[in-house]
């Protein structure tokens, strides 16, 4: 360890431990581990009841780029990313439109992965190999952008000690072991350590923020000073890309896989509840005060660019090192900025690891047991990590924007779910046709030199529109 | 109830202008106003209206 690494000696101890007790919950899922199964393996037996099935919804929905990403957005665009806190709560709207009606089907049927329901409703292998494909390619960019900002974040903290390549080998190790030894079950305990984490890291640095840096009203003079763009007057585009935004959210984050297992995995219709109510929650108490810290932060660090915005919390309390115990809360703040990051990581690797093990191989191999299908899920998450590992490792740049592009695809399996639980008639072939209209004209303006915003939308609203459309007239008129 | 919920969402947009209150700009007191307002919303459907979203099924 050189002496720029941001963490003390007794911080690296911390994370260590901290690291090694996630090995230990895995041993620990394992052991609580019922049968070997694929429900048991994927679902954690769906038994989760309030507690854990909250702090892992929260924990997966809270990635590192809400903790580091999302105050850079703010740092950057000021107030206009309080949309942030509004697109948060809008996911569990769009959970409400299918969730209580899903939830007891995926009871009844016992549904493991979204490709379970999409076959179940279609009755369409093509559709539900589309939606399997969709859903992988936006969960690997999860994993991937997930895995690059934990390399950053080891080599940050402990000042080159850890280089990039091998924070990224190391963590991805301890996830893959945890994962594959209790599943989803040790996927959620280490979930609800690590959704513990990231809400009081928040809270605690807000409170250091607030009395060391000042209130919002304490800091007018420096903001009209140094961010007089904070105060300029909302423009039409700015409020047509909050509107984007909001769709773009609204329908793509809301039927995540993992997300949507989570779900499947709920005890019952109670603790199923009581944890989207919490979830509505927490955007007041985690992604505004994380605004609030970048935007009081962007009037004493004026002039960052876009990867120094990304540290702003950092710097702000890197400056306070000279208070006592500040040691503390930066190894908090880390430790947070980590535990959101694995739990991202590990969910999505779940998610992918049963989507093709139930999704892929189980319909070519009908024969294979449930021991064999659990064994092979848990090789293929070791592959799926050692792939991503090495694509976030050696990815070029220059085709890094691929892979941001996910959401505005991922978008286009909502009509699937959202209709396909109100609309018992609504035929494969109009969610196929729809599917295939609105992923194409998605395509067709983000990889040639067509605007990616056309009209100030995003592509994949527009493509979502579309999307819609032809479900509907495909429905209306060949039915 | 939902259904009211999608009109809260689209009141969250930025319409106000940008006088400065407490250090922060007007239209972010209304936004952020309608967004705890849905967000209260959304938990009163969740506990009192997740029947009625359920309906019937299969």
């Amino acid at each position: 360890m050189n002496n720029d690494a941001l963490l003390s000696e007794g911080g690296i101890w911390f994370l260590v431990i901290y690291l090694v007790s996630l090995i230990a919950i895995g041993f620990a899922g394992k052991f609580a581990s019922k049968e070997e199964s694929l429900k048991d393996f994927y679902l954690g037996g769906s038994g989760f009841g309030v507690g854990v099935l909250f702090l892992t919804m929260y924990a997966t929905q809270y990635s590192g780029n809400s903790l580091i990403g999302f105050a850079g957005s703010a740092y950057r665009n000021g107030w206009f990313f309080l949309v942030g806190v509004t697109f948060m709560i809008a996911i569990v709207a769009g959970y409400l439109l299918y969730a209580p009606k899903l939830y007891p089907i995926s009871k009844k049927h016992n549904f493991i992965t979204i490709g379970d329901y999409i076959n179940f409703r279609y009755n369409s292998q093509l559709l539900t190999y589309i939606v399997v494909g969709i859903s992988i390619f936006a969960l690997s960019n999860y994993m991937l952008t997930n895995l690059k900002a934990i390399g950053y974040i080891m080599e940050y903290v402990t000042g080159g000690g850890i280089g990039f390549s091998e924070g990224i080998i190391f963590m991805s190790i301890i996830m893959v072991i945890y994962e594959t030894l209790g599943g989803m079950r040790s996927v959620a305990w280490t979930d609800a350590i690590q959704g513990v984490l990231l809400f009081v890291g928040v809270i605690i640095i807000f409170s250091v923020v607030m009395i060391h840096y000042g209130t919002l009203d304490s800091n007018t003079a420096l903001f009209l000073a140094n961010q007089p763009d904070l105060f300029k007057e909302i423009s039409l585009s700015n409020q047509i890309t909050w509107v984007s935004v909001l769709i773009l959210i609204f329908f793509g984050i809301s039927v995540y896989p993992q997300a949507i297992q989570r779900i499947y995995s709920a005890k019952n219709e109670i603790t199923l509840r009581r944890s989207l109510s919490l979830m509505v929650i927490m955007p007041l108490l985690t992604t505004l005060p994380l605004i609030i810290i970048a935007i009081i932060g962007s009037a004493h660090f004026s002039e960052l660019d876009k990867a120094g915005s990304e540290q702003i919390i950092l710097l702000m309390l890197n400056k306070l090192t000279h208070i006592e115990g500040m040691s503390i809360v930066i190894t908090l703040f880390v430790a947070a900025a980590v535990a959101a990051i694995m739990s991202t990581v590990d969910s999505a690797m779940l998610a992918i690891a049963s989507l093709f093990t139930q999704d892929i191989y189980h319909k070519r191999n009908p024969q294979a047991s449930q021991k064999r299908l659990t064994y092979i899920g848990k090789l293929f998450s070791w592959f799926i990590m050692a792939f991503m590992v090495v694509l976030a490792i050696n990815l070029p740049s220059t085709i890094w924007w691929l892979i941001q592009i996910k959401l505005e695809i991922l978008v286009h399996i909502a009509p699937a779910i959202m209709l396909g639980v109100h609309y018992k008639n609504l035929s494969y072939k109009s969610i196929l046709y729809g599917l295939v209209a609105g992923v194409s004209f998605t395509l067709l303006f983000l990889l040639t030199p067509l605007p990616s915003k056309p009209f100030g939308f995003h592509a994949g609203v527009i493509g979502l529109w579309i999307n819609f459309l032809v479900v509907y007239f495909n429905h209306r008129y060949k039915s | 109830m939902f259904k009211f919920s999608f009109l809260l969402l689209l009141l969250t947009i930025p319409f106000l202008d940008s006088t400065i209150y407490y250090g922060v700009p007007l239209w972010v007191f209304a936004s952020l106003g309608a967004t705890t307002l849905y967000a209260i919303t959304l938990v009163f459907v969740i506990e009192k209206k997740w029947n009625k979203l359920k309906g019937k099924h299969e």
